[in-house]
């Protein structure tokens, strides 16, 4: 037993509380920025604390710190705060009765290494990460008169985690993560479009190299986006290319089967009840930490729970849920190692790993046919959900008239109501592909999570279409 | 400055001391250097489900140095109580950073910064047990109104300090403390998930109206479960003081001195024209007394003032940092603010907005069909820069004939900010409100939106 492990043990075995869990985190990052030529900022950051969570009679404490010598002075003031947060302490019955059960799941000893990557980023000088950004600025800036402005960006972080808790478990873990854009704006005339190549993996810098084609691909498409017009508003049948399932899939379903949404809330959990038809046979969809080189590759979540693969839609029925080990005691399912938190000063809550819809059999020509008037859309600028609402942004989308794809339009928002956009899923293709980029989760305050989708071509016969007017 | 005691939660002494890293920075032979501390505590208290599901006390501290080796600027953040090492980060990071073609904040610049109250003895004093009744009296009166409704309250007490000194010999500090109260509901109904959110916050426990925001949110309420009939096409458009921050993204955009810096703002050599309808009056004030976003300098030190953006629908400048105003030939706004560890970089402080002549019991009439928009979610998604603010409708109501008739339920609304702020500007309220983007507002009355309905 190392010196940080007896030292948090002790921490632990001497506060009375139903559970206690310690984490400490100790990051190191770098970040670059360019606008245009010009290095906006080269920055590295040291991000270093811990938390203490305590359950005490059904009430939760959390504590976060900065300096870890504070930890037994912070496993105290975790439990008195578990304490004046029981609800049988403050003379209030538990919501239906019963207190906070945590699912059981086993004591688990582990260290996890940062899966091996083709090219730790680590390795890299600092000079080759701006050289490399820079390359990429400058193939935009010199790439025509009308690319206005360009911004690149590069990031990546290595992060070791302890996590104890009082049954038993100690694990110590690696994670790296590494992402990055190349995000440009034409304009002409007062109109400007913005477009962006994108990057990202678990660490792997490889990922971040060779984009010289994607870099040049994103300028023709702003000045040809200057060229396009809006859609037309209103109700349509829409192909997505695997870029944009995976946003969509994220936004439209993934946050809504995170199990804190239901297990306070019979109404909802009635709504959500598992087996319940929510698409076509063909529809599988399905969250997992296990896909290493991704974003949202993880060991273990921030309770110490194995991330396994969940499958949330089975053959179009609610099979699983996202959970974490407060979710499932009370809705009586399994952890599934989805508790995550952004940092050491947040209490982990159920999110997202890698979300994908299984591929089915169709080509793209075979979604595309049969489509008389609709909108072919790839890959995401962004997204965001509340409830069962979604929107999200394509990067590109195309008109389609009887089948045929036809020309570039500008400006377009995409927005659904899930259990709607679900059902109207109509053909789901062969071609799945996964992709990261430098955008992050954000839910609770919890901003900029790594997290990792993908998915394949699909058609959903309506969705609503945000047009602009030209 | 400001310097009242924090007894409900103490703030340690400073750990790392900020003139040993300006002694070290100086010795590395660094030609200026600037260390920024937030040092901050929070007492979160979160009810879910209508039940209290966590108490929490969270201690931030983040020092972050910025210094210039070599002509070049380096920047290096840490949260390491005693990590010296941050000054060798930030000089290798300088060895690729931008040119320090600006300086740091000289005393000049600190000079005459107000001594703006912004911190609460009575806040920090309260016991955290106090927060738990004032969230369970908001919880109770939503269970009671609609029991069906799955309320969740969070409360979140802020008590920190910034201090900031560089180089140049300044030494700047406050202390604030802030208090934000958020109450959402959760209606699910046999087609659909319906949700209702207000929000209220304030730096004195006494400007927070506990009454207010439980009285608007069991009137939103009582709304949500009728659904409206909405139909595509143009509209009139009501903003709520809480939606006005979204019709403003395009203008908070166009004055951020970043913009002028590398030249594509569409206000660029606008500064005394005529950009937006005479009506329309903004100032930018950090001086306000327990102002949200107040504070007697920026995250530069430079000393802060209102500034005036918009007099009368003209355009008076755009908002700079040290570095953007440098590139501009002009003195700095005292507008450079830090999100997180970044690097400071042009930002807004509390937007105030002149109120216009509608009376609130006026308003719906002059609506009278059209839409009422309280929250918009994925505005600032689209091409901000041209005036897009275009998102999904999360909290609106449909009126008709100057009544209100019902929510609406997945519409997209569609605006250019900078066409409708210019020429279909129909009203402004007289009554004012802060909303949780630290902008004082009236009610605004627009012509010229997209609805898409579904």
């Amino acid at each position: 037993m190392g010196r940080a492990e007896s030292f948090i043990t002790e921490c632990l075995r001497r506060k009375t509380a139903d559970y206690l869990e310690v984490r400490l985190e100790d990051s190191q990052s770098t970040r670059v920025t360019l606008r245009g030529l010009n290095v906006d900022s080269v920055s590295e950051t040291v991000l270093a604390g811990g938390c203490v969570r305590a359950l005490v009679d059904g009430g939760w404490g959390f504590v976060s710190f900065n300096d870890p010598k504070t930890l037994e002075a912070k496993v105290a003031e975790a439990v008195a705060l578990g304490r004046a947060a029981s609800p049988r302490r403050r003379g209030r019955a538990p919501a239906g009765g019963e207190s906070v059960r945590l699912a059981p799941c086993p004591a688990v000893r582990a260290g996890v290494s940062a899966p091996a990557v083709g090219k730790d980023a680590r390795s890299i000088p600092l000079a080759a990460k701006v050289d490399l950004v820079r390359g990429y600025a400058k193939l935009a800036v010199e790439s025509g008169p009308l690319i206005k402005t360009v911004q690149a960006t590069y990031f990546d972080r290595s992060t070791r985690l302890t996590f104890a808790n009082s049954e038993g478990t100690f694990i110590t873990q690696e994670h790296l993560d590494l992402a990055g854009s190349v995000g440009v704006v034409a304009g002409r005339n007062g109109l400007t479009q913005f477009q962006a190549c994108t990057f990202g993996s678990a660490g792997d810098y490889a990922a971040a190299e060779g984009l010289d084609g994607e870099v040049r691909e994103t300028c023709d498409l702003a000045r040809n986006l200057l060229d396009a017009p809006p859609p037309e508003g209103g109700e349509q049948t829409v192909v997505l290319d695997p870029g944009l399932t995976g946003i969509f899939i994220h936004e439209a379903f993934g946050h809504l089967s995170e199990a804190d949404n239901v297990s306070g809330n019979p109404r909802l959990a009635e709504h959500m009840c598992l087996g319940r038809v929510l698409g076509g046979p063909e529809l599988n969809v399905y969250d997992t930490g296990e896909l290493d080189g991704v974003r949202g590759c993880l060991g273990y979540d921030d309770e110490g729970v194995a991330a396994r693969r969940v499958d949330i839609i089975r053959e179009g029925r609610l099979v699983g849920r996202l959970h974490s080990r407060g979710t499932a005691g009370r809705l009586g399912e399994s952890p599934t190692g989805n508790a995550r938190a952004i940092t050491y000063r947040y209490p982990p809550i159920p999110r997202m790993r890698t979300t994908c819809v299984a591929p089915g059999e169709a080509t793209l020509e075979e979604l595309l046919r049969g489509v008389s008037r609709g909108l072919y859309a790839r890959r995401a600028l962004g997204g965001n959900t509340s409830g069962e609402t979604f929107t999200f942004r394509p990067a590109e989308a195309y008109l389609i008239q009887d089948g045929r794809l036809g020309k570039l339009v500008r400006d377009v928002v995409l927005s659904g109501n899930v259990f709607d956009t679900l059902r109207d899923i109509d053909g789901i293709g062969r071609d799945f592909v996964l992709r990261d980029g430098p955008g992050g989760c954000g839910k609770g305050g919890q901003v900029g999570l790594a997290v990792s989708s993908g998915g394949p071509s699909l058609r959903v016969s309506r969705l609503t279409v945000g047009g602009a007017r030209s | 400055m400001t310097r009242a005691r924090l007894t409900s939660r103490s703030l340690r002494p400073a750990p790392i001391d900020p003139k040993r890293l300006l002694t070290a920075a100086a010795a590395a032979g660094c030609r200026e250097a600037e260390v920024f501390v937030d040092r901050h505590t929070q007492t979160p208290v979160t009810f879910e489900n209508g039940e209290l599901a966590m108490l929490e006390a969270t201690d931030g501290f983040l020092l972050s140095l910025r210094l210039v080796s070599g002509g070049r600027v380096g920047f290096a953040t840490t949260s390491r109580p005693d990590d010296y090492a941050v000054v060798e980060r930030a000089v290798r990071a300088a060895a690729y950073g931008p040119p320090g073609d600006f300086s740091f904040a000289s005393p000049d610049l600190a000079a005459g910064a107000r001594d703006v109250p912004l911190n609460d003895s009575t806040l920090e004093e309260l016991p955290t047990a106090r927060l738990v009744d004032l969230g369970q009296e908001l919880v109770d009166a939503s269970l009671a109104r609609d029991a069906g409704a799955n309320v969740s309250v969070r409360l979140q007490r802020w008590m920190g300090e910034m201090r900031l000194a560089n180089s140049n010999g300044v030494d700047v500090s406050f202390r604030r403390t802030f208090l934000a109260v958020q109450m959402s509901g959760e209606i699910v109904e046999p087609d659909g998930i319906v949700r209702v959110f207000r929000g209220e916050a304030a730096n004195r426990l006494r400007d927070l109206d506990f009454a207010r925001l439980k009285d608007d949110y069991l009137a939103d309420l009582g709304l949500a479960r009728t659904r409206a009939p909405a139909t595509s096409g143009p509209c009139r458009v009501l903003f709520d003081p809480s939606a006005v921050p979204d019709l403003l993204l395009p203008v908070s955009a166009a004055v951020s001195g970043q913009a002028f810096a590398r030249g594509v703002s569409p206000w660029l050599g606008s500064t005394g024209r005529q950009v937006a309808d005479p009506h329309l009056t903004l100032v930018d004030d950090a001086t306000l007394p327990y102002g949200p976003a107040s504070a007697p300098c920026d995250d530069e030190g430079v000393a802060t003032r209102p500034t005036a953006i918009l007099e009368e629908g003209v355009f008076r400048g755009p908002l700079t940092d040290l570095r953007a105003a440098a590139k501009l030939g002009r003195p700095p706004s005292g507008h450079g603010y830090r999100r997180g560890g970044n690097p400071p970089g042009p930002g807004r402080s509390n937007w105030i907005l002149a109120p216009g002549t509608i009376a609130p019991d006026r308003l719906l009439a002059e609506l009278g069909d059209g839409v009422l928009v309280r929250l918009l979610m994925g505005s600032g998604s689209g091409n901000v820069l041209a005036g897009e603010v275009s998102g999904a409708v999360l909290i609106g109501y449909l009126a008709r004939g100057g009544e209100l008739v019902g929510r609406l339920r997945d519409c997209l609304l569609r605006v250019n900010a900078f066409e409708v702020l210019r020429g279909r500007l129909l009203g402004l309220g007289t009554e004012r409100r802060w909303n949780l983007s630290n902008c004082l507002a009236p009610p605004i009355l627009v012509d010229g939106a997209d609805l898409t309905a579904r």
